[in-house]
């Protein structure tokens, strides 16, 4: 079961795929329920997460699509005593939700000390760094820690703006671009939501050219699949798992383009994994979320780790998976009467897509 | 022995007091659990919520102040536009959004938790608002600034709004948890109160209980038992209620009942025992008696048969000096020798002649053979007996006896009864000189009861009358042995004899014999009832004649010559024998026709001469009369039950004896 917002879709055909692929054998009669949201709002997801818990016999759920969601809907599932698998989540104090709680990403720390790097190898001293972000769950998080990792760092923030959740807002659009136009800044780190920076980027690309923009992890190739046009080429962005790494990953890349006609991205192969590892546990024996929690909890302890095809899969003590982020970029072609819009490759970097390891793993 | 269960048996008191016991102690015990369980849910749940709500309180003044704080940071912020003012206001934010996020962890219900996200977003927004001001005015847009500001106290509302709407949904689960708490603790507070009551009012059912069921019946068995063992065999307890007192009612009343029946049982062996012991002493007594009369008599039989011969000497002279006075001297001298001295002589020797034969009565031993034998018969002879003396004293004899009375008795002994009877009231009447003796006879139940009353002065001791050798008559009068006999006899015969004093002053002996069968069921003797009636025996001298020869055999020479004299009379030719030898001698030398043979003899006895006899002359045997005073020998008995006439005792009447020889020689043809 997925519960997403703008990337709903994409969870919901990885765990189809995993549903599908999945060998009968052992397995239980399951009753999926697909839940797909309208938005990333807590709202929305309190009331999807207590209809669900009403449901006789649920064990797990697997979501929601970002921080806020998961975080809000965290102690319904906790008290219901269903196990909670976000995909994608990464606001540190879901580590904390309790005993049900289980997220197949590390929590934002890794992340944020993914980009300082990026930051401070690819802007020389002295650059400015203009830096917007949402200010939710996700967004406020990343954006402290990453701001933590930069103080030490000869770089000048000469941008630091909120946006909100939910709808854009056009103020926030003539805004954020009047600021950063006039903050002239060397590079641009997105912590914010992606159709906000949809909404600016053919102004930064107007005003600012080709300027390095990099994204957290909520900036996604699948997210943009319905409006993925040239101002997005050469944006860089946290990609929880690198797709062309392993021939697994590739094949699944492959079948996934081929059963839904979308480019599969790092969440949706996330949430294949962890509903491989959901029918995994109803398969070796658990029938209730208590079971399913065990199993999980034993993972890498007394059961060896889950083979996912993002690799193998185990949690810690609090629910976190140790997973190495890469940074991914957006290639897109240039359109007619449109100059190219990707920014030049850092310097000492292979063009394409680049990972860093997670000093912490 | 356990009464078995039935389905109509009473409930054991195990299971009407032990059980409920059990389920109240198990109902306490577990009330107390619960309550013990309320209890510390209650003061966990107390603890928790001033815990929740201490650390609610801390988050939400936290909350407060950092919604405080930002709140006034932003109404400065935007026209300061300064590092430091932002820096608060983010500080401040972060404290808001961290402290929001804790309270995300907490028990919070739907709405809110809604709510809570609501604030969180709304304080996001402000947040935003704030930043775009403060960008605004730092960058001299005045104008969109203000505008922006706007928003941002429009947010700001919103927050408190937001805020209040919470603090309400927590305000009304804390009312609701007060509630909650304070049902807790009514119910604890009716559980302790249950408690209580059953603490009360438990054990005072089950005293009453136990009062009712088991002190009660206790008591009721134990005054049973007190009377019980006070002899009151009848008590008995009513049946118990429960089981185990009804097993211990219906075995006490069982016991009672046993008791009851053994002691009736004992009092019955006792009474029987009581009698077996009268009836022991009784015989006892009567052994005593007849051991003493045995032992007299014995004594007296062998004196009797030393003084039987001399008196038989005596008295058979006397007789023929009689007799002889009578043929040759009838003038005056003979008739006063006849008198004044043979006249006492011959008295004296008779009254010697009856004291023996009492004597020997008391030696006989008591296997007569008892016969059925006509009253009115027997009451003939004594009556003819004694009529004359009767009337010669002037005393009147009534007998009154129906003759179809017949008793079970000896005939020998039932004469010696009656004419003891008789004879003692003609005695004791004697002195006055009238009087009269009235016998009566009746049936009564299969036995026959014969009265003797007399108008006479009455006995002076009616207790000891049948004692022996006690006697109220003058000495020389009177043995004391006539009523003891009677006495004895009555007691051989199966029945008895008792002696009173009537009211109008005479004596009263009453003789209760076993009724007799009549004439046709009873095989009688020759004789009437056996009865041997001296008197009939006809004196017919002269019939035999000198051709018959009579053969006497005595070993005392005054009785042989007695006797030779005495047959002399009656025509006949008589040998003298004094011992069984010579009679021998005799009979193989002479043509004899009768013997009167003696039986204690020195050497052979007269009755092996008598066996001796019947082997070699059967036909003479029968002929022969044994004369002796020896009354208690077993062959004379048995001799004397089949022929009579051939035994006659010592001393004799010489007309008896006559008679008797003649008896036997009558059969000789």
């Amino acid at each position: 079961m997925v519960l997403g917002g703008a990337a709903a879709e994409g969870f919901l055909n990885g765990i189809r795929l995993a549903v599908e692929d999945a060998d009968p054998e052992g397995l239980p009669p399951l009753d999926t329920v697909l839940i797909l949201e309208a938005d990333n709002r807590s709202g929305p997801a309190l009331e999807a997460a207590e209809f669900l818990t009403d449901i006789s016999g649920l064990v797990a759920v697997i979501g929601h699509s970002n921080s806020t969601a998961s975080l809000a809907t965290s102690q319904v599932y906790n008290r219901a005593q269903v196990v909670q698998i976000a995909p994608s989540a990464t606001a540190p104090i879901y580590s904390e939700a309790g005993a049900y709680s289980f997220r197949m990403v590390p929590p934002d720390e890794v992340q944020a000390r993914l980009l300082a790097g990026v930051l401070r190898d690819s802007v020389p001293t002295g650059g400015r760094v203009a830096l917007f972000y949402v200010n939710d769950d996700y967004g406020r998080n990343l954006r402290a820690l990453v701001l933590a990792e930069l103080a030490t760092e000869p770089l000048e923030v000469v941008v630091d703006l909120p946006h909100a959740e939910g709808d854009i807002h056009p103020v926030d659009v003539r805004h954020h671009l009047a600021a950063l136009v006039a903050s002239n800044p060397d590079v641009i780190l997105w912590l914010g939501r992606v159709p906000v920076l949809h909404a600016l980027l053919p102004g930064i690309r107007q005003g600012l050219g080709s300027i390095a923009i990099y994204g957290g992890d909520g900036v996604s190739p699948a997210s943009l699949a319905t409006d993925f046009r040239w101002f997005w080429d050469g944006v860089r962005f946290v990609e929880f798992v690198d797709l062309e790494a392993t021939p697994e990953l590739r094949g699944f890349a492959q079948r996934f383009q081929t059963r839904f006609g979308t480019a599969a991205g790092g969440r949706e192969v996330l949430s294949y994994d962890a509903a491989g590892v959901i029918l995994e546990a109803l398969r070796q024996g658990a029938r209730n979320g208590d079971e399913v929690r065990q199993f999980l909890a034993e993972l890498g302890v007394s059961r060896p780790p889950h083979p996912g095809i993002s690799g193998p899969i185990a949690f810690q003590e609090n629910g976190d998976a140790a997973r190495n982020l890469v940074l991914g970029v957006i290639r897109v072609p240039p359109e007619e009467g449109n100059p190219p819009a990707h920014p030049p490759d850092p310097p000492g970097k292979p063009p394409g897509s680049s990972s860093l390891q997670d000093p912490g793993q | 022995m356990r009464t078995p269960f039935t389905p109509g048996s009473p409930r054991s008191l195990r299971s009407r007091v032990i059980y409920p016991g059990l389920v109240t102690a198990a109902v306490l015990i577990i009330g107390m659990g619960v309550v013990g369980v309320l209890t510390l849910q209650l003061r966990q749940q107390l603890i928790a919520a001033t815990d929740s709500f201490v650390d609610e309180q801390r988050v939400a003044d936290r909350i407060v102040r950092a919604v405080m704080r930002q709140l006034a940071v932003s109404s400065a912020l935007p026209s300061s536009g300064s590092d430091l003012a932002r820096q608060e206001f983010q500080d401040a934010g972060e404290i808001l959004y961290e402290q929001v996020r804790r309270y995300l962890f907490r028990d919070l219900s739907a709405e809110e938790r809604l709510q809570l996200e609501e604030i969180r977003e709304e304080q996001q927004r402000l947040e935003v608002a704030a930043a775009r001001a403060s960008d605004l005015f730092s960058r001299g847009l005045v104008e969109e600034a203000e505008a922006s500001r706007d928003a941002m106290i429009g947010h700001a509302f919103d927050f408190l709004g937001a805020m209040e709407a919470f603090l309400r949904l927590r305000e009304a689960e804390l009312e609701a948890l007060q509630v909650r708490q304070t049902t807790t603790i009514t119910i604890l507070f009716g559980g302790v109160a249950l408690l209580g009551l059953l603490l009360v009012f438990g054990p005072l059912y089950i005293g009453s209980l136990l009062n009712h069921r088991v002190a009660r019946p206790i008591q009721q068995l134990a005054a049973a038992s007190g009377r019980l063992e006070a002899g009151e065999l009848s008590v008995r307890v009513p049946p118990g209620e429960d089981l185990e007192f009804r097993i211990l009612s219906d075995g006490f009343n069982r016991m009672a009942e046993g008791l009851e029946k053994m002691t009736r049982d004992l009092e019955a062996r006792n009474d029987e025992l009581a009698h077996a012991l009268q009836e022991l002493r009784t015989t006892q007594d009567e052994l005593i008696q007849a051991e003493k009369l045995g032992a007299m008599g014995r004594m007296a039989a062998g004196l009797a048969h030393e003084l039987n011969n001399p008196l038989a000497t005596v008295l058979g002279y006397s007789q023929l000096l009689a007799e002889r006075l009578d043929r040759e001297k009838e003038d005056s001298w003979g008739r006063e020798l006849r008198r004044d001295f043979l006249g006492p002589i011959v008295q004296e020797a008779e009254r010697a002649q009856h004291l023996v034969r009492n004597f020997l009565y008391f030696a006989r031993k008591p296997d007569m053979k008892l016969g059925s034998i006509h009253l009115k018969e027997a009451f003939d002879v004594v009556t003819a007996l004694r009529k004359y003396s009767f009337q010669q004293i002037g005393l009147e004899l009534e007998v009154v006896i129906d003759p179809g009375l017949h008793v079970r008795a000896e005939p020998q002994m039932l004469q010696s009864v009656l004419l003891n009877l008789v004879t003692n009231a003609m005695d004791a009447m004697a002195p006055a000189g009238k009087g009269s003796l009235r016998v009566t006879a009746e049936r009564a139940d299969g036995w026959i009861r014969v009265t003797f009353q007399d108008s006479g002065p009455g006995l002076s001791d009616p207790d000891r009358v049948f004692e022996p050798f006690y006697t109220t008559k003058p000495p020389g009068q009177g043995t004391g042995l006539g009523l003891a006999l009677t006495h004895r006899f009555m007691t051989l015969f199966g029945g008895h004899v008792t002696a009173e004093n009537v009211p109008t002053g005479g004596g009263l002996f009453t003789l209760v014999f076993p009724e007799g069968l009549p004439p046709s069921a009873e095989v009688r003797d020759g004789e009437a009832g056996g009865f041997v009636a001296p008197v009939a025996q006809a004196l017919q001298p002269g019939s035999p004649d000198a051709t018959r020869t009579v053969l006497v055999v005595e070993d005392e020479a005054p009785l042989r010559r007695l006797q030779e004299r005495a047959l002399k009379g009656l025509n006949v030719h008589v040998l003298l024998a004094d011992s069984a030898a010579e009679a021998r001698r005799l009979l193989a030398a002479h043509q004899v026709d009768a013997i009167v043979c003696d039986v204690k003899m020195p050497g052979e006895s007269g009755l092996s001469f008598f066996a001796w006899l019947r082997e070699t002359n059967p036909d003479l045997a029968e002929h022969l009369v044994f004369v002796t005073g020896d009354a208690g020998h077993p062959d004379l008995q048995e001799l004397m039950e089949k022929n009579p006439h051939q035994v006659l005792w010592k001393p004799f009447q010489m007309d008896e004896y006559r008679s008797r020889v003649l008896t036997v020689l009558g059969g000789i043809t």
